[in-house]
């Protein structure tokens, strides 16, 4: 039976690997958290190996928006993570939900930006309710 | 002078006075006199005197009765007026209790009366605040349903686009 490692350094072993364009450490991965029994806790290593990887430079963001996404306008949030993290690459996960009305939702490791028309209507329900 | 003597013997005799019986009644009279100043008049003064004595007793505690009647009254006066005095002070008091227990029903009364109406200001101004709120919120639940509805209605990919351009300068 495999030992049991912390998740940080699995997914900084994971993320050096990917970068070094290893795509056979996935299938390592999967048999580790296979074998110590860790499948249901997929999402968090997928999240700090994204972690990892953006701190080496590499941002992967979620985006959500009503409509798919424009190339100008994909560039434009591509920019904008850029700038805001100072990677050097950035690999967007595009999804389209119409109940968010308008506007996009931004998520990349340590931050999110939401700018929907469907949050700022919840903030004008919340925020301005009186209790 | 035997003339005289003569002549009042005559006249005496004139009147049918009799020298003798005249001498046994007087000395009849004595002894009798003497007798009742032995036996009859100390029986009788002495009976005189306690009677006598026996009045100025009646007499005394007449006046005595008297004076303490006139005692008695003056004292009966006294209390009478006491009783009135205490009577009139008791009225007095009374009527300033009742007046003050009328005063202190009027301010009870006055202080329930603006309590109540107090209360029912406030809970006039909690009812008027809490419909405002539900009037508030029910308005921008309204406007958020009214947004949500023209959006989704009027929003295209154009529109969406210039949105996260706005966005993404706002938030730079």
């Amino acid at each position: 039976m495999a030992r049991r490692l912390s998740r940080r350094r699995v997914a900084d072993y994971v993320a050096t690997a990917l970068l070094a364009n290893d795509v056979a450490v996935l299938k390592k991965l999967a048999a580790y958290l296979i074998e110590t029994r860790q499948t249901n806790n997929f999402d968090l290593f997928v999240r700090d190996i994204e972690t990892v990887l953006a701190s080496k430079g590499h941002v992967i963001g979620d985006v959500t928006s009503a409509f798919s996404l424009a190339d100008a306008t994909r560039k434009e949030i591509d920019a904008f993570i850029k700038n805001q993290t100072g990677a050097t690459s950035v690999q967007l996960r595009e999804r389209v939900d119409p109940t968010v009305l308008g506007g996009f939702r931004l998520r990349i490791p340590g931050q999110e930006h939401d700018t929907t028309v469907a949050r700022q209507l919840t903030t004008l329900r919340t925020r301005f309710k009186k209790a | 002078m035997a003339e005289a003597s003569a002549g009042s013997g005559g006249l005496i005799e004139a009147l049918g006075i009799d020298w003798r019986l005249l001498i046994i009644q007087i000395i009849a009279f004595t002894i009798l006199v003497a007798l009742l100043g032995k036996f009859v008049y100390p029986w009788l003064m002495k009976s005189v005197d306690e009677r006598q004595k026996n009045i100025d007793e009646a007499q005394r505690a007449s006046i005595e009765a008297q004076s303490q009647a006139n005692k008695t009254k003056l004292e009966v006066e006294e209390l009478l007026d006491k009783a009135r005095k205490e009577a009139s002070e008791i009225v007095a008091t009374a009527k300033d209790e009742a007046s003050e227990i009328i005063v202190q029903g009027e301010d009870k009364a006055r202080t329930a009366a603006e309590r109540i109406t107090k209360e029912a200001h406030d809970s006039l101004a909690r009812d008027v605040e809490a419909v405002k709120k539900e009037l508030h919120n029910e308005t921008l639940e309204l406007i958020a349903l009214a947004t949500e509805k023209v959006v989704g209605k009027t929003h295209t990919k154009t529109t969406d686009a210039k949105i996260i351009a706005d966005s993404l300068k706002e938030v730079q």
